[in-house]
């Protein structure tokens, strides 16, 4: 996965996180769901965005067993997490900002 | 390619082996959901997965093995305790850096190690009469005290000045061997002569060493000094009128802040 994929996908994965904790197959299925099927990433390639989003302490994460005796790893985003979020939104508006201005005068 | 080669694949890069098998099992149970909610069969669900082989590569980045950082840090460790041997060497000399390692205080030229109750040894124009091997240590600050050896030496005095009266002469020195250990590297005892400016001893003599004034034409009273990384050696020869001269004690005066060391002879201790 690119770099600059990764980190677009990191910052749509913290975005999610946001609302609540979720494990893996749960994020894959949200971003497919609120995107109406625009992001529809392959599944094992969100692994290495969570775990990295874990080593830079952005989300952490525990494991819970589900009813049916399955163990999940759930994520769950930090404040420090919020903080990269909020300055990646800021980044996103002033892109999109600059986007829009572009078009609308072409 | 199906669940178990996907598996396999993803996760070979993953040295470590705990975090191998803690992220496999996270895939797996992806695996799980995929087929419990998609109804995806094995090799469906691993084309699913996407590529294990790009998996890999960045989970094996993000996953690196604690002993890996010990390995590296220890290679460097490795690295820099051989430059500072080196250092050592070049600086010290193989020679004082032998005494350092052996704790063994240098003795004069031409005179070998002997044991101590077997009376006097010569060779060439030095004879050692007596031998002391105080015990014990005194703590100054961060420096440990001890006094290895202490002998008894007589010479012929060899100053090159061929009209000197002490030529031929023969002369009687006590020399005494100090070590100032500490494990502050950077603040080892100073290699000058200043470290230990005076001596006194029972008799009620003083003896002004001063700063490296050790020459052995003129043999007069001195202190010489060596200095390790750890560690700094201090030889105080004191002249004496004669091999019946040996006071009971002798006192060294340490550093200017008032500090002494005192060896008593008799009993081979230090205080």
């Amino acid at each position: 996965m690119a770099k600059k994929e990764a980190a677009s996908t990191a910052m749509l994965v913290l975005a999610l996180l946001k609302q609540g904790e979720m494990y893996g197959y749960q994020i894959i299925e949200e971003l497919d769901r609120r995107s109406e099927h625009v992001f529809q990433m392959k599944e094992g390639t969100l692994y290495p965005v969570l775990h990295g989003l874990e080593k830079d302490r952005l989300v952490t994460a525990r494991e819970a067993v589900t009813d049916k005796g399955r163990t999940r790893r759930y994520y769950a985003v930090t404040e420090k997490g919020l903080w990269a979020l909020e300055e990646k939104e800021q980044e996103w508006r002033t892109f999109s900002k600059a986007v829009t201005a572009i078009l609308a005068g072409a | 390619m199906n669940r178990l080669e996907w598996l396999d694949t993803a996760t070979r890069k993953i040295l470590f082996l705990p975090d191998r098998k803690a992220v496999r099992k996270e895939l797996e149970a992806h695996f799980e959901d995929l087929r419990d909610a998609r109804r995806l069969d094995d090799e469906a669900a691993a084309a699913a997965m996407g590529d294990p082989e790009a998996v890999a590569e960045e989970l094996g980045r993000l996953h690196r093995p604690w002993w890996g950082w010990v390995w590296r840090a220890s290679r460097i460790v490795l690295l820099l305790a051989l430059v500072l041997w080196l250092l050592c060497v070049r600086e010290y000399g193989f020679g004082e850096f032998k005494t350092w390692m052996y704790n063994m205080p240098p003795l004069p030229e031409g005179v070998t190690e002997r044991d101590p109750f077997s009376g006097s040894t010569q060779a060439g124009s030095v004879s050692v009469s007596e031998v002391w091997y105080p015990t014990g240590a005194k703590n100054l600050g961060h420096y440990r005290l001890t006094v290895p050896m202490a002998w008894l030496e007589q010479r012929t005095c060899q100053t090159s000045d061929e009209s000197s009266p002490l030529r031929g002469e023969p002369r009687c020195r006590l020399r005494v061997c100090l070590r100032a250990d500490t494990w502050k590297f950077w603040a080892v005892a100073p290699r000058s002569g200043k470290m230990i400016p005076a001596v006194s001893d029972s008799e009620g003599n003083r003896y002004d060493l001063g700063p490296s004034k050790w020459r052995t034409d003129l043999e007069e009273s001195g202190c010489s000094a060596w200095q390790g990384p750890f560690s700094a050696w201090y030889l105080v020869a004191l002249e004496l009128p004669g091999p019946e001269d040996v006071p009971e004690w002798v006192e060294l005066s340490v550093g200017c802040g008032g500090d002494t060391v005192r060896i008593n002879l008799e009993t081979e201790a230090i205080s």
